[in-house]
């Protein structure tokens, strides 16, 4: 949720709090600030009016010549409100962006250029004067940044709240957390009270299903006129991603985020009253604001005229009682719905609406009151429009109590807060005590049982100024997960020393992949029902797949041996889920391998046809067998190495293909391959050394040996030239001579 | 002909090292290893663990759905409820396993993902031995100086919940999820065909993503790289030293 700070600051006095610590105050508390977000301002300065004149071609306009300081601009504007020569105004300067998101530029408007703007309230997003924009005393200079005079910046916090408090999700919600934080009373509003008799029937609406509508408030409010909302609303609006529409559903949207009721307005001619909240009759159909027809089911609630449905309760209004330019008369509605149905209903007919995400994670059901006062108010502001009673159905409010047992919170906590302070953190939150219990407040839906206050007492306290405490030493005893667990570890430890590399790879497979291996998808598989994508719709049932991309992705390395040991599933073997885990080793070659700890030959070679749709152009081989087979035929296993020899420094692989060389060295039989791979490791674009031949004795003369390595080289940022790979190949040359005294064969 | 000793090593995938030093960790703690099917019931991945019919906290974790009985888990917190049907109390387990998402991969997340749940059942453990547990870990992981930091969170499965954070390479980073087992989950734990009773067991639970470790351990910027088979990216991680 967004949250503009000069809003917030109508909730709470954040007494100049930097940002920065209101965020981490938030967070303290769990609500997680994900950025925070300054709104450009410094291009809006203050501009004094040297001349003006009426534009030539166009009646409304007008231009001024204004001094910012270090020139003077021509801008032309719309006269809203009194300008005269010598007026001290804010101006931005093109080009420059508005906090609303508005870019100015310069442009000629009906032949005259213009390269700026007079900046109105709205503009800067903020309500700071009556009239509708600053004006600034002689006595600041032109030039100077209107943020700074003023003091003031726009912020807005982007907040990722949790789907348990959707208390949290509007204004008064932020204000009332962080009231309890800084031990500090919200700010409240004075609004007008409305008494006017009420010509209109009585009755406006009637609930028939109180289980899924507990509350429905509405009134009647005529004789408005529609127009564009007053510039602070649409400006603030703006800057949240809120669209624009008119001046009643903007104002219903600016409720929504100062109190966190959704509020919707129908246009009451288009109406026959009274309203019924019902569920929908199976058949009944509705158009809704999104200009899409939907079928309601009885599952669903609605809000019904004499005629059919109007609206689909607390998701969206339907199109045909919604507010036009030409509305006179709306009924308002600010209504409690049952959370659970609401989010059934909009995930059956995958609607996604602010009004429904605020009502399926819970809203407060005593702010029905002042929420549509706030807005009747908004709405009636500057009109003579005649303002009816609210009209309140539905049950009482009863809020769930708690036992109050401080010695059990302290126990689960490992605290020794003591009844008293934790009955002040408490209140804090504004739960209300008794001896024995505590009352939850309307808006906290998330609080249930005492482990839910403990919660709340560690969490205004502060989870890091907590007691930390260890655990009592004790060893579980061992059991056979464990031993299992260790015995995988170990087998994988006992490939790697067999010259084996461990490869990780997908857990789905393809369609393409299952056909090209003549899979059948009935018996063989397991599919998704709603896979991310095409090439992850299945569960595999074989590794293979997985260690043929891993060869294939090395087409210059010689000698490859991966193995993978993980998840496989063949649905004939158990019907549930015919989940084991598998051993499989692929590499390249034509012959069987036996490893060292196993007495047994491994391997079967792949066919051509199912290598070449993999690109591969060598012999490949695979073994695939249940890790039993491995566990109950090597017994006496060392227990697997639980960390690296060294931490490696990853150096991530180059976008541009390495290059193969291979070089043979002749050098004295007590040098080691692992002596000169070592020696080489400094040389910068050598990426790899490795050995594949080593032979003595023949035609070679005593004492010596011939050592043959893979040379493999690269470039982190192109394609090597051959004149770069002859230079570091001379350098491993040059290396191997000075070291070993070696002759290159 | 190469004799068997003149044979390099192969390379044991990071992914594998970041998770044995995970599991090291707890083992060392008295935690032992449990494990469990990754295809799962919703009744184990989501009803059980408290998770409310029809609750946005289902959005929590977008499911890889089989049919309607059968999803892939999305967390190995369904081993809280399926390893205390086998073990009674009390208990210290680590559940090290690969976990599903339906959500499009990109440079930090794939579409599965490596795991380690932990949980202690027993008599009387408070939030204070939570927090001094996983305070402990987050040293042993990333170096006995690092800062840390706890902050509120929510997950349906605990209360209080919490988020851990580290700080490391310079900022703050969540590594993990964790809370007081939800006396609801508690009473849902079976060892004798019976649920456990809240006021008398309480204990904690924790979730690690193996994968983010790893990425922070080895500097990965891109998770995705680890499952190509690249041999380039494979070869720089060692081998296990061997103990002859």
């Amino acid at each position: 949720m967004k949250l503009l700070l000069s809003w917030l600051e109508e909730f709470i006095d954040t007494g100049n709090r930097p940002v920065e610590d209101i965020a981490r105050d938030l967070e303290s508390l769990g609500h997680e600030v994900e950025s925070i977000t300054h709104l450009p301002l410094d291009n809006v300065v203050i501009g004094e009016i040297t001349a003006l004149r009426k534009h030539p071609n166009a009646d409304r306009l007008h231009i001024a010549e204004v001094n910012i300081g270090n020139r003077t601009i021509q801008l032309i504007f719309g006269q809203y409100f009194p300008v005269k020569v010598g007026d001290r105004l804010p101006v931005a300067v093109a080009t420059c962006q508005l906090p609303t998101g508005l870019v100015v530029e310069s442009r000629t408007i009906r032949g005259v250029q213009s390269d700026g703007m007079l900046v109105a309230d709205g503009e800067l997003g903020r309500p700071l004067t009556t009239e509708g924009i600053l004006r600034f005393e002689a006595t600041n200079k032109p030039g100077t940044p209107v943020a700074d005079v003023i003091g003031w910046r726009e912020t807005i916090f982007d907040l990722s709240l949790t789907p348990n408090r959707g208390d949290v999700l509007s204004l008064c919600g932020v204000a009332r957390e962080l009231a309890a934080k800084w031990q500090q009373s919200r700010r409240t509003r004075d609004l007008p009270v409305f008494h006017v008799s009420d010509n209109h029937p009585s009755l406006l609406a009637t609930i028939q299903d109180r289980d899924l509508c507990p509350r429905y408030s509405a009134r009647l409010i005529a004789n408005i006129a529609i127009h564009h909302a007053p510039t602070v609303i649409a400006g603030r609006l703006t800057m949240l991603g809120h669209g624009q529409y008119n001046s009643v559903v903007d104002v219903t949207n600016y409720v929504m985020e100062e109190f966190g009721v959704p509020l919707h307005a129908f246009d009451a001619e288009k109406l026959t009253l009274p309203l019924v909240i019902r569920r929908a009759k199976t058949g009944e159909t509705i158009q809704l604001l999104d200009s899409q027809s939907y079928d309601l089911e009885d599952s669903m609630l609605v809000i019904a005229d004499q005629t059919g449905p109007v609206a689909l309760a607390g998701i969206m209004g339907g199109l045909k009682t919604a507010i036009t330019n030409q509305t006179k008369t709306i009924i308002l509605e600010a209504a409690y719905f049952e959370p659970t149905s609401i989010r059934r209903t909009r995930t059956k007919l995958k609607i996604v609406s602010d009004a429904a995400y605020r009502f399926e994670r819970g809203t407060d059901p005593a702010a029905l009151e002042i929420a549509s006062n706030r807005a009747a108010d908004l709405i009636s502001r500057g009109l003579s429009a005649q303002v009816g009673q609210l009209h309140m159905t539905g049950g009482a409010l009863d809020s769930p109590t708690i036992p109050f047992d401080p010695t059990r919170i302290d126990a689960y906590l490992g605290t020794h807060f003591g009844r008293k302070k934790i009955a002040q953190l408490l209140k804090r939150f504004e739960f209300q005590l008794t001896d024995q219990t505590i009352s939850v407040p309307s808006w906290r839906h998330d609080v249930a049982i005492w482990q839910d206050l403990a919660e709340e007492v560690a969490r205004l306290e502060g989870y890091d100024q907590l007691p930390q405490k260890a655990l009592a030493v004790w060893q579980m005893p061992p059991t056979p997960d464990d031993s299992h667990y260790l015995a995988v570890e170990a087998l994988k430890d006992r490939l790697v020393w067999a010259g084996w590399t461990e490869h990780i790879g997908s857990s789905f497979l393809s369609k393409k992949e299952i056909e090209l291996f003549g899979m059948n998808e009935a018996v063989d598989l397991i599919k998704l029902a709603n896979p991310v994508s095409e090439e992850a719709a299945y569960l595999r049932s074989t590794q293979l797949i997985s260690l043929l991309k891993a060869i294939a992705k090395n087409p210059i390395f010689t000698d490859l041996k991966f193995f993978e040991i993980g998840t496989v599933w063949k649905p004939s073997a158990n019907k549930f889920t015919g989940e084991q885990t598998a051993v499989s080793l692929i590499w390249c070659d034509t012959q069987p391998q036996t490893l060292p700890f196993l007495d047994q030959q491994l391997g079967t070679r792949l066919e051509k046809k199912i290598l070449d749709k993999f690109k591969i152009r060598r012999p490949v081989m695979f073994s695939e067998v249940p890790v039993s087979f491995y566990l109950t035929r090597t017994d006496n296993h060392p227990p697997p190495v639980m960390r690296p020899p060294t931490q490696p420094i990853f150096r991530p692989p180059s976008r541009f293909q390495p290059v193969l060389r291979d070089l043979a060295i002749l050098v004295d039989e007590s040098v080691t391959p692992i002596d000169v791979m070592k020696t080489l490791q400094e040389i910068p674009q050598l990426i790899d050394v490795e050995l594949f031949d080593q032979f003595s004795g023949g035609q070679l003369p005593p004492g010596k040996q011939s050592l043959a390595f893979h040379l493999l080289l690269e470039n982190s940022d192109h394609s090597l030239t051959s004149q770069e790979i002859e230079a570091t190949i001379k350098q491993v040359k040059d290396q191997l001579e000075t070291t070993y005294r070696a002759k290159i064969r | 002909m190469i004799s068997q000793k003149a044979l390099p090593n192969g390379h044991l995938h990071p992914l594998t090292w970041t998770m044995r030093e995970c599991v090291d960790i707890y083992r060392k703690m008295g935690f032992r290893v449990v494990q469990g099917p990754e295809i799962d019931s919703p009744d184990y991945n989501f009803d059980r663990l408290n998770f409310p019919p029809d609750h946005p906290a289902r959005d929590m974790q977008d499911t890889l759905w089989i049919d309607e009985q059968r999803l892939m888990r999305t967390h190995n917190s369904n081993m809280q409820i399926r390893a205390m049907e086998r073990f009674a109390p009390p208990v210290r387990f680590v559940v090290p396993g690969r976990v599903y998402r339906n959500e499009r991969s990109d440079a930090t997340h794939g579409v599965s993902f490596e795991y380690m749940e932990g949980f202690v059942v027993d008599r009387g453990v408070t939030m204070a031995n939570m927090l001094a547990n996983l305070a402990d870990f987050g040293r042993a992981f990333f170096g006995s100086t690092t800062r840390i930091r706890f902050r509120p969170s929510y997950f349906p499965f605990v209360e209080p919940g919490l988020e851990m954070l580290v700080y490391y390479g310079g900022r703050w980073l969540e590594v993990m999820g964790a809370g007081m087992i939800h006396p609801n989950v508690i009473a849902q734990m079976k060892p004798t065909g019976q649920g456990l009773n809240p006021d008398e067991w309480s204990g904690f639970a924790f979730g690690i993503g193996v994968d983010r470790f790893m990425m922070i351990r080895y500097g990965i910027e891109d998770v995705r790289l680890s499952f190509t088979g690249d041999y380039r990216f494979l070869k720089q991680f060692p081998g296990p030293e061997e103990n002859q």
